[in-house]
């Protein structure tokens, strides 16, 4: 099977680019494939703390691409999976550091060492975006049921077809199964009849998504029974290597009132 | 059966997420074609006076509507024409 | 009056001072970079240096030397472009650069063959001939040529222009320029708006006067032992009037 990489982007920041980059790239090792997952902000770093790797940085993304280093140098192995591995971004403020073109050159070394890269990529539209999509097989755009998510969702679609990547495969995450019921959030239907692009993956809302940022142990890598947004994850992982997984039933239980609602609005 | 809808709630048009979407049709097929309201308005007229010169037509209830079918965006016109009458006054 | 070094080339490049040392002994190399970098000290003011050595092997000891020549002129040594290994890992144990950026080479350094994907940047002319470029130069970016330079485009500030002939920009000019750098005083700076913070011309150097009411097109130029600044209509007609 020939490297794929991935490049996970949304268009507004805080919807949870970063941490479906780093249960994406676990849940894909769990699968016994070998992953880079690569930072590609400049200035900020996320993808570390996240993953729980912020201590063992030596080298970074810029240092590859200046030839500072080996490639293999910048690549932190994760002790808890061997065959997962970060290059992490820089903290520079110099924008300009690395172009497109250096993207693409670092992946294509990656595709002969690992199965699946997985870029994420900064938010917004500017250089940082442009870096994260020029070496992209296939872009993931995440985004939130809300509306000034989906609308900058809306404008990344149209800005990777422009550059041809696109349209991009959708990952909503952050949904709420009870408030979609209550008609007080957008649901999966009303997203996808408004962007039209192809459905991937649905995490959704969890405490323990945070509980296990704070420990730098990426979700997807705990395996418990009532872990329903690790399991979200892992079966994004397979839908991302080409399996046909149906969507997680999110549906809360039907209470009395729920009933009583549906015959009462005539449903 | 009033008090039970109150119990129930809000009616299905006013539902927030009815409106968020709605919103977002909306500003979305703006967004994506960079047309404005105002502008729309402006090429309606445009095309009321180009029909118009040609064939008698309703300008009145000359409906242009911005419309979206999955990604496509299309630009509809509706243009009732007065039956067969042809305007004498300008031949 | 242009001194030409035999071995060693100095160009400017988008990321910096590009020498490139040619044949010879080692010791004669770093003479003739010393002296060349000494007596255009004023014009490669401040700018980071890249070494292009080939195959020439230079372990760390020798590196260490060129690094610490180029600092005591000022400048600072920040990347080796090599295509011997020991050198290549010299560099590393220093901490400098062995890639320029967006250039057309894997991590190896290997030329890549041109694909449409990855960019292309044209290559700088010879010194004596004019250096045009379109595009915008944002704020970090030096552009260092022996003769004219003409932008189309803008010169943010931040950006500099070091020319040893005329600058002209066809834009907004708001970077830090230096016309005429070894010393002609009949260089010229035109812009269609000028508003750099500083303009030199050969020796003389003045603060910019305020931009006028109207935003048009100027030329600073020396008359009489200073710069002046005039507007392009009245330019026009002083040197039509001159000419005559």
């Amino acid at each position: 099977m020939s490297s794929k990489v991935i490049t996970v982007t949304s268009g507004k920041g805080g919807v949870g680019k970063t941490t479906v980059s780093a249960n994406l790239a676990a849940a894909l090792a769990l699968l016994d494939y070998k992953v880079a997952a690569i930072d590609a902000d400049i200035g900020l770093r996320n993808l570390d703390v996240v993953m729980g790797l912020e201590n063992r940085i030596v080298y970074d993304l810029v240092d590859v691409v200046e030839g500072r280093c080996r490639l293999r140098q910048a690549m932190i192995k994760d002790k808890r999976m061997p065959n997962l591995h970060l290059i992490p971004a820089a903290q520079t403020r110099d924008k300009m550091a690395v172009n497109p073109s250096d993207m693409i050159v670092v992946c294509d070394q990656l595709r002969e060492i690992v199965d699946f890269v997985i870029v994420d990529s900064p938010a917004g539209i500017e250089r940082g975006f442009q870096n994260a999509i020029a070496p992209a097989d296939t872009v993931l755009i995440v985004t939130n049921p809300e509306v000034s998510a989906v609308r900058d969702a809306d404008r990344i679609i149209g800005m990777l077809e422009a550059e041809e990547k696109g349209p991009g495969k959708l990952v909503i995450n952050r949904l709420k199964p009870t408030m979609v019921e209550r008609g007080d959030m957008l649901s999966i239907n009303d997203i996808l009849e408004i962007l039209a692009i192809e459905l991937i993956g649905v995490i959704p809302e969890d405490e323990t998504i945070l509980i296990s940022t704070n420990r730098g142990t990426p979700i997807a890598l705990e395996d418990t029974n009532n872990n329903i947004a690790g399991q979200a994850f892992r079966n994004l992982a397979l839908r991302v290597d080409g399996h046909d997984i149906p969507f997680l039933d999110l549906q809360t239980k039907n209470s009395f009132i729920d009933r009583l609602r549906s015959w009462v609005n005539g449903r | 059966m009033n008090w039970l809808k109150k119990l129930i709630g809000t009616k299905e048009e006013n539902k927030s997420s009815n409106v968020a979407k709605a919103r977002l049709q909306m500003v979305l097929t703006h967004d994506r074609n960079a047309l404005s309201p105002g502008l729309i308005e402006e090429i309606k007229n445009d095309i009321i006076q180009v029909i118009a010169a040609r064939v008698s037509i309703d300008p009145e209830n000359v409906v242009v509507n911005l419309t979206q079918d999955q990604r496509e965006s299309r630009l509809v016109a509706e243009i009732p024409i007065l039956n067969g009458r042809r305007d004498t006054t300008n031949s | 009056m242009v001194h030409t070094p035999t071995n060693i080339r100095i160009r400017g490049v988008r990321d910096g001072l590009l020498v490139t040392l040619g044949e010879g002994q080692f010791e004669h190399l770093c003479y003739e970079l010393e002296s060349e970098l000494q007596q255009k000290n004023h014009f490669f003011r401040g700018s980071r240096i890249i070494l292009e050595t080939g195959h020439r092997q230079l372990a760390l000891s020798k590196l260490r030397s060129l690094a610490q020549l180029i600092e005591n002129q000022g400048l600072s040594l920040w990347a080796v472009l090599t295509h011997d290994t020991t050198t290549k890992n010299a560099a590393r144990d220093l901490g400098l650069a062995t890639r320029l950026p967006g250039s057309n080479t894997d991590l190896d350094g290997n030329q890549l063959s041109p694909s449409p994907t990855t960019t292309t940047a044209s290559p700088d002319p010879p010194p004596d001939t004019p250096l045009f470029r379109q595009e915008t130069l944002r704020s970090g970016r030096s552009i260092y040529h022996e003769g004219s330079v003409t932008i189309i485009g803008d010169v943010n500030p931040g950006a500099e222009i070091i020319a040893g002939g005329h600058i002209v920009v066809w834009g907004r000019l708001r970077g830090v320029v230096h016309a005429g750098a070894f010393g002609d005083e009949t260089a010229v700076v035109c812009a269609l708006e000028l508003l750099p913070p500083q303009i030199r011309i050969a020796d003389q150097i003045a603060i910019a006067p305020p931009p006028p009411e109207q935003p048009q097109p100027e030329i600073a130029f020396i008359r009489g032992n200073q710069i002046v600044v005039e507007g392009w209509s009245q330019h026009r007609s002083n040197r039509t009037r001159r000419d005559q």
